[in-house]
């Protein structure tokens, strides 16, 4: 699964990102920073991991949105 | 009774395998005689591996997901007009006296480009595009849908092309999506990136894509993906959407109604253009050429879910013949509103590369100011058809 993370401070990423909960994961979950925002790109959560995610996210204020996948017109 | 690739160490253990089973062969491999398939009792194959023979069972593969573009994009063996015509209908031709989109950068977010086509040549390809991870290089195009994109937009016969696109002298970034929305907030953040640092000059975006479907989408403005795009116009970017190709086969409407709306998502905001498709004669309501099909009717219907000073499609372009389509050429009844949207995206090219000062605001205003008007209401075809002659004169 892919997806965003939204947080309100840059700090609060960093700290999301610190948490052994996440470099822990089993699975080849990816986390990208945005160059811009305060906000993180995940791919490759499976979905027995989002509610995981999700929850950290909380934890420091990010709101958590799955990814949508749009087609060619 | 199960399916069976059953694998012996040799020709000679095959001969010396029970000889029940071979009565029950279906096939034998022609470039592996030990390897022979099949249909089995569970006793017959547990004997069979007792006496060391590799039983694999075999495996039911499903196809993947049909793309909504394996039925839009229906190869023709011929039609009579082409990209040519196409770029005399919306008079790009005669906007070339006053400029050719030299000097500016168009992105194309979409399937990759071919690389190897003459019309995209070296001078062209810009080394800041861009390719999510696993898709391979930006230059090249599986799917075909993105160097027709391209192709319109800004091919050139300089190098011995066969075709002309709206801004033949503009500069080309492909953009390789596979359009999850993580990549294409990615996309953005780069192209932001390349203008804010001075690494490029004036940039149009063009983004033949959207939702197929006929009710409002969970998506909201403040979703990082339609936001970047807002945030994006703000550094004086310009992006350029195809309405979308919803009307009649997807959700069922009447082919001569201006709605109910079908443009959804970030394509309907207001200050991006929004561009849908007419056929030769500039009309958007007749049936297709095999029934069923999709056509210029299908093209989506206004006002747009989060239009308000605006109604959307902001203009409409022809689409019509043969095109650039991956790394070759293919004879088309219409392109989608795909291939609408970046003939407008071109048209945005040539008028920046003859006054770089203009806003995104500015050109949409120039744009539908001086479209060619068609009777038929606004949330059909905006203001109407695009002059790129008149536009690029009023930049």
């Amino acid at each position: 699964m892919n997806g965003f993370i939204i947080f309100k401070t840059p700090d609060a990423v960093e700290k999301f990102l610190a948490s052994p909960r996440i470099t822990n994961l089993k699975s080849d979950a990816q986390f990208e920073r945005s160059a811009q925002d305060p906000l993180i790109i995940f791919r490759k959560v499976l979905p027995e991991e989002l509610s995981t995610i999700r929850e950290l996210a909380g934890q420091f204020g990010g709101d958590t949105r799955e990814s949508i996948q749009y087609h060619p017109f | 009774m199960t399916r069976y690739f059953i694998r012996t160490q040799s020709k000679a253990h095959f001969s010396a395998l029970s000889p029940m089973f071979k009565e029950s062969l279906s096939y034998v491999s022609r470039s592996e005689p030990e390897v022979v398939i099949a249909d089995l009792p569970e006793e017959e194959a547990n004997r069979l591996s007792g006496e060391g023979a590799e039983l694999i069972p075999s495996r039911q593969y499903e196809p993947f997901p049909i793309q909504p573009t394996d039925y839009i994009y229906q190869p023709l063996e011929h039609h009579p007009r082409n990209l040519t015509d196409v770029l005399r209908h919306n008079k790009a031709d005669q906007a070339w006296a006053q400029s050719r989109g030299a000097g500016v950068h168009i992105a194309i977010v979409d399937t990759g480009i071919c690389g190897s086509m003459a019309e995209f040549p070296a001078a062209k390809r810009s080394p800041h595009s861009w390719a999510a991870s696993g898709l391979g290089s930006a230059w090249t195009d599986m799917r075909g849908h993105g160097s027709m994109t391209g192709g319109v937009a800004a091919a050139t016969t300089a190098s011995h092309g066969r075709y002309n696109g709206v801004a033949p002298d503009a500069s080309l970034i492909s953009c390789k999506t596979s359009f999850d929305d993580t990549e294409l907030y990615q996309i953005y953040d780069h192209l932001i990136q390349l203008v804010t640092s001075g690494k490029i000059g004036r940039l149009v975006v063009n983004n033949s894509y959207g939702a197929y479907q006929c009710s409002p989408p969970a998506i909201s403005l403040t979703d990082p993906f339609p936001a970047i795009v807002q945030r994006a116009m703000t550094r004086g970017i310009v992006p350029v959407f195809a309405a979308g190709n919803n009307h009649v086969v997807v959700c069922a409407n009447q082919p001569s109604a201006c709605g109910p709306n079908t443009i959804w998502g970030v394509n309907s905001v207001d200050d991006v253009i929004c561009v849908g498709t007419v056929n030769e004669n500039n009309v958007m309501d007749q049936p297709p050429a095999s029934p069923g099909g999709y056509t210029h009717r299908d093209s989506s219907r206004g006002p747009g879910q989060f239009a308000h000073r605006t109604t959307k499609p902001d203009c409409v372009a022809p689409t019509y013949g043969e095109v650039i389509w991956g790394c070759g050429y293919t004879a088309m009844e219409w392109w989608g509103t795909s291939g609408a949207a970046p003939q407008v995206a071109g048209l945005a090219a040539l008028m920046l590369a003859k006054d770089s000062t203009l806003t995104p605001r500015q050109i949409q205003d120039i744009i539908t100011q001086t479209c060619v008007a068609l009777p038929v209401a606004a949330s059909c075809a905006g203001s109407g058809l695009i002059d790129c002659r008149a536009a690029v004169a009023g930049a």
